[in-house]
């Protein structure tokens, strides 16, 4: 090979790398032919991920360009890696979004993680839901005065997860006198544990678990619901509502900052410092599908419950959080047990 | 249950769901070939398509491929040592060698008949025992899960073969790995060094695939040879049905190792990557002139394989009946039933029996299809064996490294097969047992939750639960034959046995010894900065690895029998320079100069593999590397090397990044040039 030629070859590998001109685009343009990446913090088959692809299967056509919008699992310590992916990673282009844990937004208050939920780019959050304590039918355990005075047995799965939070919460908040018996693999062993009759119950079961995985337990009356948790709007689950028996100030402040998180319980967020124009695109596309009647259709056969909330709501909640003084973030983090 | 039974078969056996089951069927044998990749990746590619379906069609899909992934991981663990999916790693131990051999046809035989025949028993397990499945699931509580726990790690004394120190400190290791993340009872960070990657456990895939393949690519990198001797005659000769004659001939053997893997498979928490170990491990125990397991005694392969494929069985039991998945690839076969209405639990054994029933027979038919495909074709793949190591070590170790990566889909995942692959290969050099480790690895964590669980529940009352009580029963003998017996020989040659104390002498296995001492004194430090529940059981297999560790360092280093090797074999006890001392353990002769200069070259260009990777991104790394290790370090022409890189990288590109959408980790280069990485998704 003679200089000639290398100098050709050299020329004509630099054009080919050499960055395309930037052009502005239109959001419509943007989106046209492209492919949008959706990252699910959880596994496969999870409810967060069954919300995730069933968004994914039905947005793209309320999108102008028509994209293809295409689920990615990006697990790992319990969703906060694919927070932080989003957070700080992922690129601001508005191709990438997100969904991951409802608590997560709290971990940089409880644990120091190192990013700030309010700087999402909201896209909003596909329901709300309430989180309960239950107990199994045949168990001595009957009423939210049992979980208090007598000393249930109740499962758990790890430091963190939902289950031992809210027995947390019952014990430092309401002075239960519930055993937490904490290890389990996951929800569907402490319910094999709970027809055991090993366990006498659990907490932080999801209304929306319930009904999509155990239908049967609510038609053949096989439990007992203990109390709900959640910020409003479940009339329809017959149980007391864990925040009306609370009369302290710091301590309903304290359990309010914790629940707000229901109110968010499948988020959906973009990296921040997206394009204001296409966040706008795109926050309208996520509630034009969640409304549309495919979606609820197929949501109502896969039994996911759905009841929008908006993304100015999201941010209004989060700007709440982050706004409460250090003593009721530090009974907060005391009550979830870290 | 009858007419059930019947009418689900004539459903499953019109022609197109036969049809549907067939393409999930080549799905699931593609899938199982590429290690790293299982029935959980297929089950998320096909899950979608199946949303029109009518839910037999969609289990003939789903179950045609997720259960025959166990019949083709035998073929890659055969030819090239690398497992196809983690249950394969105990067939790799005799299924290697006997292709070394020229034997591969008749492995291959030997353990299609093998897999065939668990398969239909797991199915046939499952189908009986409907009528008893939930009483029988309800019946094993934590306290028994904890039994079963300890009753997997009870084989470590079996597999550890003839060094028992050894085997055990590599178990205590192992134990002390599986507790590396965040732990359950107070959230303490246990030596994760704050990264994101460890916290959620080490992932098994890049570790069993450093354990057990890297080695036996590294001795073949070594060894610049694959066939043995006059191994090319003998590959004529030895045909597949030999192989079936061999399997026939050990009809009881597949019994007993089918029965094993359909009800531990049934028991949620015993991991398919133990499973295979502990079957190979009974026939140890049971079965008479077992010094050639490990070399290629077919009867290695045939345990091993059939339990692997009977636990496909055993794990539909607990998913079925509670919805309890017995693993993650059951956890997303659980949304499918959801998805298309059925909820797992009684009204699966009542009114939607006829569903069960066509689960039943599909699981059957799929396995009868793939056993079938699979042998029709390993005429093909056992050919395979006879391609050029230059070409073939680099392309395998892309393989594995791509494979590892699977793992968690994070740079930790590479890193981890390295480490691995480095530890593996020492330990295989030194004669330092490995399925004790990975044993140790898989079920520490489980034993930790279900003994907290057990003894907060029940304390020592557990005890006398029948279960519990017959389980732990089984386990100490297990542990205590061979101690038994080793003893009895110890005395019986006590005299001759006599040790003399010498100066302390300097060797691999003692300076081994003492880094790995070094490395569990430092993580025990550590640890007491921890909470006292999170102490327990890592400090408790801490310090039994001291205990262990110390034992082989000493006798490493101070002991010296009068008569080494003929008292050696004799009383079959382990000394270090004895050539085989676990099954598949140490080279068959010890290696010259020459060759000890291309193992270190191996592992560096191992490290320059990764280094790629991290600068130019994973797909583009490997492809470089494959050139350059074919090229340089082999002698291929460069025309040739560069039309293995094309083809290899081609097939990756398409596998990887077409079809599975694997999310590619940032490099360096699309960090300079974020515009490189938007265009092509790569870097």
């Amino acid at each position: 090979m003679n200089m000639k030629h290398l100098r050709a070859t050299l020329l004509g590998f630099l054009a080919l790398i050499a960055p395309p001109m930037a052009r502005a685009q239109t959001p419509d343009e943007f989106y046209k032919d492209r492919t949008v990446n959706v990252i699910i913090g959880y596994s496969v088959g999870g409810g967060y991920d069954l919300y995730a692809r069933l968004l994914s299967r039905f947005m793209g056509d309320h999108m102008p360009g028509k994209p293809t919008v295409v689920p990615q699992n990006m697990t790992g310590a319990g969703s906060l890696k694919a927070a932080l992916y989003l957070a700080a990673i992922a690129p601001k282009d508005g191709a990438t979004f997100g969904t991951f844990g409802r608590s997560v937004v709290l971990e940089p208050l409880f644990s120091g993680a190192k990013f700030d939920p309010r700087k999402y780019s909201w896209l909003g959050s596909i329901t709300a839901d309430s989180s309960l304590c239950v107990s199994w039918a045949d168990s001595p355990i009957k009423t939210w005065d049992d979980l208090m005075t007598k000393q249930a047995r109740m499962g758990g799965q790890a430091n963190g997860s939902d289950p031992d939070v809210y027995a947390n919460i019952l014990k430092t908040l309401f002075g239960s006198n519930l055993r937490l018996v904490t290890g389990y693999p996951g929800n569907n062993e402490m319910a094999l544990a709970l027809e055991r009759g090993e366990l006498d119950g659990f907490c932080g079961l999801s209304w929306s678990s319930l009904l999509s995985r155990h239908r049967d337990w609510i038609d053949g009356h096989k439990i007992n619901i203990l109390v709900k948790a959640s910020a409003g709007g479940d009339d329809q689950i017959v149980a007391p509502q864990m925040l009306d028996k609370l009369t302290d100030p710091k301590k309903r402040a304290a359990l309010s900052l914790i629940l707000a998180t229901q109110a968010m319980a499948r988020p959906y967020a973009a990296p921040p410092g997206v394009d204001p124009a296409r966040m706008a695109l795109l926050r309208r596309a996520f509630m034009d599908t969640i409304n549309s009647p495919e979606f609820r259709a197929e949501a109502d056969k896969l039994g996911l419950d759905v009841a929008p909330v908006a993304a100015a709501e999201v941010e209004k909640r989060l700007a709440d959080i982050y706004s409460q003084p250090a003593d009721v973030v530090a009974l907060a983090k005391q009550a979830v047990g870290q | 249950m009858l007419d059930a039974a019947y009418h689900a078969l004539l459903l499953i056996l019109e022609p197109m769901r036969l049809a549907i089951m067939f393409g999930g069927v080549l799905l699931g044998l593609a899938l199982g070939v590429i290690p790293g990749l299982g029935g959980i990746v297929g089950l998320a590619l096909l899950i979608p398509f199946t949303y029109h379906m009518d839910a037999p069609s969609a289990f003939a899909l789903l179950l045609g491929m997720a259960s025959v992934t166990t019949v083709s991981d035998f073929i890659p663990a055969v030819l090239f040592g690398v497992p196809g999916t983690v249950g394969a790693a105990a067939t790799v131990l005799d299924g290697y060698p006997m292709a070394q051999q020229g034997k591969a046809a008749r492995a291959f035989g030997a353990g299609y008949a093998a897999s065939l025949a668990g398969g239909i028993f797991g199915a046939l397990v499952l189908g009986l025992a409907i009528p008893i499945l939930r009483p029988l699931v309800l019946y094993l509580g934590s306290a028994e899960l904890l039994a079963f726990c300890i009753f997997g790690l009870s084989m470590v004394a079996v597999l550890s073969g003839k060094a028992p120190m050894r085997g055990l400190t590599a178990a205590a290791l192992g134990l002390m790995l599986s507790m590396v993340g965040s732990d359950p009872e107070t959230g303490t960070q246990r030596w994760t060094f704050d990264t994101l990657y460890l916290w959620d456990h080490l992932p098994l895939v890049p570790a069993t695939l450093g354990l057990f393949a890297v080695p036996e690519l590294a001795e073949m990198a070594v060894r610049r040879n694959f066939l043995k001797g006059d191994a090319k005659a003998l590959m004529s000769q030895a045909t597949q049905w030999d192989g079936v004659r061999d399997a026939l001939k050990s009809w009881k053997l597949i019994l007993r190792c089918s029965g094993l893997g359909a009800l531990l498979g049934a028991i949620p928490g015993i991991g398919s990557a133990v499973i295979d170990w502990i079957a190979y491990g009974h026939a140890l125990q049971t079965e008479k002139n077992t010094e050639g397991f490990g070399h290629g005694d077919v009867r290695g392969v045939i345990a091993a394989e059939s339990s692997n494929n009977a636990k496909e069985g055993g794990h539909l039991v607990p998913t079925i009946a509670f919805g309890v998945p017995a693993g993650a690839s059951m956890a997303l076969l659980l949304s499918a039933f959801l998805l298309h209405g059925f909820q797992p639990g009684p009204d699966m054994l009542t009114k939607h029996l006829d569903v069960t029933y066509s689960i039943v027979w599909t699981l059957t038919l799929s396995h009868i299809m793939g056993a079938l495909i699979c042998l029709a074709a390993s005429g093909l793949f056992a050919k395979l064996a006879l391609i050029r190591v230059g070409l073939l070590v680099p392309s395998v170790l892309a393989i594995i490294l791509l494979g590892a990566f699977n793992g968690s889909q994070s740079w930790g995942d590479l890193y981890s097969v390295a480490i691995f692959g480095g530890l593996g290969w020492a330990m295989k050099q030194l004669n330092w047992p490995r399925p004790p480790l990975i044993l140790g690895l898989v079920l520490g964590s489980m034993f930790e939750r279900y003994l907290f669980i057990t003894q907060q529940l029940f304390g020592w009352s557990a005890l006398s639960r029948p279960v519990v009580a017959v389980v732990l029963l089984g386990a100490a003998y297990v542990v205590l034959r061979p101690v038994v017996l080793s003893t009895r020989r110890i005395f019986n040659n006590r005299q001759a046995l006599a040790m003399g104390w010498i100066a302390p002498r300097w060797n691999w296995n003692a300076g081994f010894a003492a880094l790995l001492l070094a490395i569990v004194v430092h993580a025990l430090v550590i640890s007491t900065d921890w909470p006292d529940h999170a102490q327990i059981v890592p400090q408790a297999a801490g310090f039994a690895a001291l205990l262990f560790g110390f034992g082989v360092l000493i006798t490493e280093a101070f002991g010296q029998r009068r008569n080494p090797m003929a008292l050696a074999k004799k009383i079959g006890l382990a000394v270090g320079h004895e050539p085989q001392a676990a099954p598949g353990e140490g080279p068959a002769k010890a290696h010259t100069k020459q060759e000890r200069a291309r193992a270190w070259r191996f592992f560096l260009w191992l490290a320059g593999a990764l280094i790629a990777a991290t600068l130019i991104g994973v797909l583009p790394g490997l492809a470089m590397a494959i050139f350059v290790i074919a090229w340089r370090e082999f002698g291929e022409p460069a025309k040739r090397a560069g039309l293995l890189t094309l083809g290899m990288s081609l097939f990756f590109w398409l596998v990887f990044d077409r079809i599975f959408s694997t999310p590619w980790p940032d490099s360096f280069l699309g960090d300079v040039w974020p515009w490189l990485r938007a265009a092509t998704g790569l870097v």
